[in-house]
């Protein structure tokens, strides 16, 4: 038996993983984005100085309530209900399924748009899941389902591939110092693995190496065979892993696990 | 094929070639991240080629008239890593906020002229961020430096990369 049977089956599966890492995020948002609002870093009065030809319309003041603290905490907490009612309610795929879908997506949007800072790429391939299970749904049609996979398989293999060969490129990345300098610092390290890298240089060029191997060859599991596909997929979910465990970058994990069963998708009707 | 079907693959075709234009250092990339409002131009150079190896500190200081200025006091947003935070992290956002913040107004002060920074959007966001903070008694203005270290176990080598003017807080 193969999983995914089909691609509305894979795109149903990465979007579920997706919408859990959206409600991970906007509870973590409800939590920590008070603070960053009262403190002034989120001041919308500010950021909408980015956005000119939205004061020149008129558009401000609406825009300073939708998009102020309160305002923002209404749209995290719809995105959240939005997200369980897409996990345990709508049918999939359906129409009332891909038009909430689609304010959740248009809900994201709006949060990139109101905070310039603090977003980073789990966010962004998050988005690239929910947009491509989105219009698939939109259009409810099997052959556009089976594109939006396979785009979801081509972001995630460009993502390991820019990721891997930019590593290899760094001078820093092949020497292997750049692992310890990273993990020293507080803002994504963790003083003991930053230490225990530094104290063990070997391990620390072993360790850059692979993350450089595995994601610039990852392009590599559409012509490998099958157990050697599975091996470097596992070796670069272990990475996601790792980050989540040493860095903190828990939604990365998520975030990227999403794609997965696109990709697991792509593979089979490569290989059909 | 349906319209429908046409303008999704149409879509996803030219989404893909723009992300594709994104990851290449060229002029392209730049204009494209300036005008993405939504951040659908994904940047996936995790950690290279430069590699975020410093942690960023917020400092500012209050200046009661001219001449009584008290010490520098530094804002901590970091926290330490604990073993749940790969499940749950909400602080992260604020320490990546901060970084991208001073990563842009450092290069808003390489190429702006002073005054031009003091008008930039993270220079206003900074400055509104240390404006809440306590202040001491008798201020009159407020201070802000950024400052970069070689992380945890070497603050004491800290360098300064922004000082701010004097603003009233």
């Amino acid at each position: 038996m193969t999983w995914p049977e089909g691609p509305w089956q894979a795109l149903r599966a990465s979007e579920v993983v997706a919408l859990v890492s959206v409600i991970v995020v906007h509870l973590e948002w409800l939590v920590a984005g008070r603070k960053l609002h009262e403190a002034g870093l989120g001041d919308w009065e500010i950021i909408s100085l980015r956005y000119p030809a939205l004061v020149r319309r008129g558009l401000d003041r609406p825009l300073g309530v939708l998009l102020g603290w309160r305002g923002m905490r209404a749209i995290s907490v719809a995105m959240i209900i939005a997200a369980l009612a897409l996990l345990f309610g709508l049918a999939w795929p359906g129409p009332a399924h891909a038009v909430v879908l689609l304010g959740v997506v248009l809900g994201s949007m709006v949060f990139v748009l109101r905070n310039p800072y603090g977003m980073d790429g789990s966010d962004q391939m998050a988005q690239i899941v929910l947009i491509s299970a989105c219009v698939a749904s939109l259009v409810g049609s099997e052959p556009l389902a089976r594109i939006a996979c396979w785009f979801v398989a081509a972001q995630l293999t460009l993502s390991y591939a820019t990721a891997g060969i930019a590593k290899l490129v760094a001078r820093t990345w092949r020497d292997g110092s750049a692992m310890p300098r990273i993990m020293r610092t507080e803002t994504y390290g963790a003083a003991a693995a930053g230490e225990a890298l530094r104290q063990r240089p070997r391990l620390a060029l072993v360790a850059a190496w692979g993350v450089m191997l595995v994601e610039a060859g990852f392009v590599l599991v559409f012509v490998l065979p099958a157990p050697a596909a599975w091996t470097l997929m596992g070796l670069a979910l272990l990475f996601h892993l790792g980050t989540a465990l040493m860095m903190g970058l828990n939604s990365f994990f998520l975030a990227f696990l999403s794609a997965y069963p696109c990709l697991l998708w792509c593979l089979h009707d490569l290989r059909a | 094929m349906s319209i429908g079907e046409a303008v999704g693959a149409g879509v996803f075709a030219l989404w893909f070639l723009v992300s594709i234009a994104g990851q290449l250092p060229i002029a392209l990339q730049r204009r494209l991240r300036r005008h993405d409002a939504f951040g659908l131009v994904p940047q996936w150079t995790f950690f290279a080629p430069r590699p975020g190896v410093t942690d960023v500190h917020l400092l500012y200081r209050d200046w009661a008239g001219d001449r009584t200025v008290g010490p520098w006091r530094e804002i901590h947003l970091r926290t330490a890593r604990r073993w749940w935070h790969c499940l749950w992290n909400p602080n992260k956002r604020a320490k990546k906020a901060l970084l991208d913040m001073s990563q842009e107004l450092a290069a808003a002060a390489r190429v702006l002229s002073p005054i031009a920074v003091q008008g930039s959007m993270p220079y206003l966001l900074a400055l509104a961020f240390v404006s809440r903070q306590p202040h001491a008694p008798g201020t009159e203005l407020t201070q802000f430096m950024l400052m970069r270290s070689p992380g945890t176990l070497r603050q004491a080598e800290a360098q300064p990369v922004f000082v701010s003017a004097r603003h009233r807080p």
